[in-house]
């Protein structure tokens, strides 16, 4: 038997104990979760403002150069503000 | 089965655990049960790995922590046992890895070595001649890098055989064995020279 053999011979110390290992898990869950909803959350609401931004810059530069706002959008409740 | 009619998870096979555990948040059934099911042998790894209870326990959180994220990836190509370990033994790496750098950061001088000192030190766990050959073993571990060191001791200490550990290390069988071959004569040496042999 070589020395690597006797490695199983180290005896393993017994687990922590249920409950305060699985609450040291939720403590490093929680804060990393947040972070990603967060995360998510940010990523997906700068898509919408970016959508709505190019829609009013669109208006815009519609009206400067034709001179009336843009007829309908598919979000509706413009249609009655052209002029 | 429940009342609900949903099986039970202490009656569902790690797999399905898996796959429930991938639709499932944080507080699920499915993963908090997978957490019960392998908490010790996760922790078996994570000791032999770290070294010390503190630095075990640490790691084996931060296993689960990364299970939850990565719990959609499981492929299902090879046991649900054998991915974990994997993930363990690649938390366990990192940690290890970032806690050497910080070490050296520290104390540049000591090289950031970690001896046996602190390494598995209990000495009422040492009541045996084969105990004692086993801190030896051990002692020379040390002289390998992270991964080899992982890898011998997935071999020797907790037993796993080659088809596992190919897919633990993400390798084949055959590579591995050559290497542990040649970590062998290579420990052979080097413990002969440290143990005055």
């Amino acid at each position: 038997m070589d020395l690597l053999d006797q490695l199983a011979d180290v005896a393993v110390p017994p687990v922590p104990a249920q409950r305060t290992f699985t609450a040291g898990v939720r403590r490093k869950l929680n804060p990393r979760l947040l972070i990603v909803h967060v995360i998510e959350f940010a990523l997906g609401a700068t898509g919408w403002a970016v959508m709505h931004m190019a829609a009013a810059l669109f208006a815009a530069v519609h009206y400067t150069v034709t001179g009336s706002w843009p007829k309908a959008t598919r979000h509706g409740g413009t249609r009655g503000d052209a002029r | 089965m429940d009342a609900s009619g949903a099986p039970r998870t202490d009656e569902m096979s790690d797999e399905e655990l898996a796959a429930q555990a991938a639709r499932e948040g944080s507080d699920g059934v499915a993963f908090t049960a997978l957490m019960d099911r392998f908490r010790e042998r996760v922790w078996r790894v994570c000791w032999r790995l770290m070294g010390t209870e503190h630095d075990a326990e640490d790691a084996a959180q931060e296993v689960f922590v990364r299970l939850f994220f990565e719990r959609g990836k499981f492929a299902g190509r090879s046991r649900y046992s054998t991915w974990l370990h994997g993930v363990a033994i690649r938390t366990c790496l990192t940690l290890r890895r970032s806690r050497t750098r910080r070490r050296r950061r520290e104390s540049p001088e000591s090289g950031g070595e970690c001896g046996l000192a602190e390494t598995h030190a209990d000495p009422q766990a040492s009541p045996s001649q084969a105990v004692d050959a086993a801190h030896d073993a051990q002692k020379v571990l040390e002289q390998l890098d992270e991964e080899e060191r992982a890898l011998v001791l997935m071999r020797f200490a907790e037993n796993h055989d080659y088809d596992e550990l190919a897919e633990m290390f993400g390798t084949t069988s055959g590579a591995l064995r050559m290497r542990i071959s040649r970590i062998r004569e290579r420990l052979a040496t080097k413990a002969g020279r440290m143990l005055g042999d």
